[in-house]
């Protein structure tokens, strides 16, 4: 309910000034779009790319195949389009989760204070401890080789991140005298977390989750490349990285290039929203 | 002839909203003008313009300002820096709270020795002691070793003030400077103000929001409202003899506060 | 029904590095009339403004609620919603992210009051305190400083507590603005027989509300008694000093301000080194009568009393 309001305050204050004036944003929600649009588009028309189109592997870009085929032959273009809606899906997925468990937490240890939040920042200093790839690696080792499991470290991953911004956040908010009179009016300490700090701290770390998109994908094709994340034969851009990795060195670059471009364009988007959400509710 | 004068002075906004619109004053030699207005007045911006010290967004539309004859400002374009120093409303902001007030202090005679082309390295220390005892300030080798924060902000005005007058300013120009400390502490400043401007002979743009401090710091008075100046005359004039009504309306909030206006006219400022 | 605070005192840090910012504070506050709370910063006043509002604990001391009339020792423990508060910024005391009506409503809504009623109370405080009902669907950075405190003075009011406590409500207002916001806390507090505590620096405002004035420096009270007697007839140095400091709006006035007050080496005035008995704060000489429920914590008037009655 909280998060709601939160959003709906948030709509509500920046629909008027939520016109795109920049042409670096604008160009971002257009590749972001489009990439969305033909991952979901593409496979419905002409299939996944699972089975190979062509009996001889590696053959270069070319009209029938504008990104080329893989060494089994199967056409790269199919593969990256298919494995956009994984990507981006999980992209959104994670940088969601992580905003309302993050923004949550932090306002809550801010409003509470002391004790509770002795005890989250501890286990947040615990969980910055690690890398971001080493953690996600960690969990997914002990939990299994599953795309889930892999979310679901790279979630525990970067909520430490959220919980410190929030946090940071609403403890300013804390001290200001709206708060004081909540608490005249007689609302109980959960009632001030969830209906004055956590509305008015959410704009940071909303932010901040569009950054956390990107480096969900980046993370999470990591962990697909190294194996632990998306397993074959779907398609996933760091796994079809890892995968033609050893073509590249025999000369065929493309089965590795235009994953790579993907991730890139995907991730460099959400990175362009980020900053110009940034700008736009200051 | 004045020892400043300004002219016609219109201030604006990029967008084009007026902040100030034709402000007309002048300043004499040992003189204390105030500038007495409410917030958005424009009293503030009238004060930074004179420095070049506007932010960014609003410029000088129109208008010009000499200082001892000499013109300094002719519309948006500063021609030259004038003798001129400020002291501003919140001193320990004012200062660099990375510095100790001994360094800030022999900085600035630095910097104004070698403007003057002097190089007197070895008394500065000296120098900065004695303008600190000159203002009251009884410990002044302690005040020295200090950073802004670890003082009062009394204490601060105080180093603030020191630092305008070693510059040896013909103007000096004074925003607010007592708003937000203590009303004791307010006294002793403003009476500092008085001495050091008799003594050094310094023309002062005071500019303020109480009517107090500007009936016991100024000999002339310019009334400022939403950019305009509505009323500039002797001060005895000004609160005893007031032509304008929003002067009227000024001196009845400071004299008897409830007497000026209905409460019930909500909806109006305020 | 009054509100005693009795014996507050509020210490920070432990030892060594205690700072006491209360000290034996005595105070009440009773409806219909005004305390005004006056000194400048690290007297004690805001602290003492949070312990009575229930929004800090004083270290030793009591907070409780007795009928009018010397108190009585079965008083009960001062409730939260029988004080309410109007603060400083005004903007600030109300959520950004919350419609004023939202505000507003707030405390209504803790009591259980239903939607419809707290509509009606809401609109009919926003009316009373001179706007138009209008405004409560706007946002706090939407409306001016003046109006926002109106905002804030109906929030305080709308859920009808016995105390409402000021603290410094006109600080950050333009001059003419104050002017008729402390019109209207006048005319409330007739209409609606609320008591203030109003915490402040100022003396006008201290002037055009107070019913009582007590006098507060480093932590302890140092004058108290009618607004009438001890604005005419101060008895405390400090309470003296105060009062001549404010720069008088008439030029033709030769205000002196405190050039006589003996001071410290840092400025700040030397109540503690009083030239007639020396450093009596540290002995805290304690609260003499010097006039009809007037008392002052100075030692000189208490021998001259002394000398006056032998």
């Amino acid at each position: 309910m909280a998060v709601v309001d939160a959003s709906a305050s948030l709509r509500g204050n920046a629909v008027a000034r939520l016109r795109i004036g920049n042409p670096a944003a604008v160009a971002a929600f257009v590749m972001l779009g489009t990439i969305l649009v033909l991952g979901i588009v593409v496979p419905m028309v002409a299939g996944s790319g699972d089975v190979a189109q062509e009996y001889d592997g590696l053959l270069g870009p070319s009209l029938d195949h504008p990104f080329g085929t893989d060494r089994y032959g199967r056409d790269v273009f199919l593969r990256c389009m298919a494995a956009a809606r994984i990507d981006i899906a999980l992209g959104l997925t994670v940088a969601i989760a992580v905003l309302i468990i993050g923004s949550v937490i932090g306002a809550v240890s801010a409003t509470f204070g002391r004790g509770v939040d002795a005890v989250v920042m501890r286990a947040t200093d615990i969980l910055l401890a690690f890398p971001g790839v080493v953690l996600a690696l960690v969990i997914t080792a002990s939990l299994g080789k599953n795309p889930w499991y892999a979310a679901i470290a790279v979630i525990i991953a970067f909520v430490p991140l959220l919980v410190r911004l929030s946090r940071s956040k609403a403890l300013e908010v804390r001290s200001a005298d709206y708060i004081s009179a909540a608490r005249l009016s007689g609302a109980n300490t959960w009632q001030i977390a969830f209906q004055h700090v956590l509305p008015n701290s959410f704009k940071y770390p909303f932010v901040q989750s569009t950054l956390v998109a990107s480096w969900a994908i980046l993370d999470f094709a990591a962990l697909s490349f190294l194996g632990v994340g998306v397993q074959p034969p779907d398609a996933e851009w760091g796994a079809m990285i890892a995968e033609g990795v050893g073509d590249n060195l025999l000369g065929s670059w493309w089965p590795s290039f235009f994953p790579g471009l993907m991730i890139l364009l995907t991730a460099g988007s959400f990175q362009v929203i980020g900053d110009w959400l940034d700008r736009k509710l200051r | 002839m004045s020892l400043l004068t300004v002219d016609g002075l219109s201030i604006q906004t990029r967008a084009g909203v007026g902040l100030v619109r034709d402000l007309s004053l002048d300043v004499e030699e040992g003189e204390v003008v105030g500038i007495v207005g409410e917030s958005g007045s424009g009293k503030t911006m009238t004060a930074l313009s004179l420095l070049g010290l506007l932010p960014d967004g609003v410029h000088v539309s129109a208008g010009t300002a000499d200082l001892e004859g000499r013109r300094f400002l002719d519309g948006a374009r500063l021609l030259e820096r004038p003798n001129t120093t400020m002291i501003f409303q919140n001193p320990t902001a004012a200062l660099n709270p990375t510095m100790r007030i001994g360094a800030q202090l022999e900085r600035l005679l630095r910097f104004l020795d070698r403007a003057e082309g002097r190089r007197r390295n070895g008394d500065r220390r000296d120098r900065a002691t004695g303008l600190l005892a000159s203002m009251g300030i009884n410990d002044p080798e302690t005040v020295l070793g200090r950073y802004p924060h670890q003082l009062s902000g009394g204490m601060n005005q105080r180093v603030m003030i020191a630092m305008a007058i070693a510059a040896r300013p013909s103007l000096l120009i004074a925003d607010e400077p007592t708003t937000g400390l203590d009303v004791t502490v307010q006294a002793q400043i403003l009476e500092l103000i008085r001495s050091t401007v008799a003594e050094h002979g310094i023309g002062v743009l005071f500019v303020s929001h109480d009517m107090g401090v500007i009936a016991q710091m100024c000999q002339r008075v310019a009334v400022m409202y939403d950019g305009e100046v509505r009323e500039f005359a002797d001060v005895d004039d000004v609160f005893h003899a007031p032509r304008d009504a929003y002067t009227r309306e000024l001196l009845a909030a400071a004299g008897e506060p409830g007497l000026s206006e209905e409460v019930a006219d909500g909806t109006r400022a305020g | 029904m009054e509100l005693v605070l009795a014996d507050i005192e509020v210490v920070y840090g432990k030892r060594r590095h205690r700072n006491h910012a209360v000290q034996g504070v005595n105070l009440r506050v009773r409806r219909g009339e005004t305390l005004a709370v006056v000194g400048e910063s690290g007297s004690g006043k805001t602290t003492i403004a949070k312990v009575a509002a229930g929004l800090q604990q004083a270290t030793a001391g009591t907070l409780t609620w007795q009928p009018n009339g010397e108190g009585s020792s079965d008083g009960e423990p001062a409730g939260r919603q029988r004080v309410q508060m109007v603060f400083q910024h005004p903007v600030q005391s109300l959520d950004p992210s919350w419609r004023i009506r939202r505000s507003v409503k707030e405390p209504l809504r803790h009591l259980g009051i239903a939607d419809d009623e707290a509509e009606r109370l809401a609109r009919r405080l926003i009316t009373e305190v001179g706007l138009e009902a209008e405004i409560l669907d706007r946002y706090p950075r939407e409306v001016s400083g003046g109006q926002a405190q109106r905002v804030a003075v109906a929030r305080a009011l709308v859920s009808d507590p016995e105390i409402v406590i000021l603290d410094e409500p006109t600080a950050s207002l333009d001059q003419t603005v104050r002017a008729r916001i402390l019109s209207l806390l006048a005319d409330l507090q007739g209409r609606t027989g609320v008591g203030y505590l109003m915490i402040t620096h100022d003396i006008s405002s201290v002037r055009r509300l107070a019913t009582r004035i007590a006098v507060m420096y480093r932590g302890l009270i140092v004058e108290s008694g009618p607004a009438k007697a001890v604005l005419e007839n101060p008895q405390h140095p400090y309470t003296q000093a105060l009062i001549s400091a404010v720069p008088v709006a008439d030029p033709r006035v030769a205000w002196q301000g405190i050039a006589d007050v003996p001071r410290n080496p840092d400025g700040t005035l030397a109540v503690t080194s009083c030239p007639v008995t020396g450093s009596c704060h540290e002995h805290g000489p304690g609260l003499h009568e010097v006039g009809p429920d007037h008392l002052a914590a100075c030692t000189r008037v208490a021998s001259h009393q002394k000398a006056a009655t032998t």
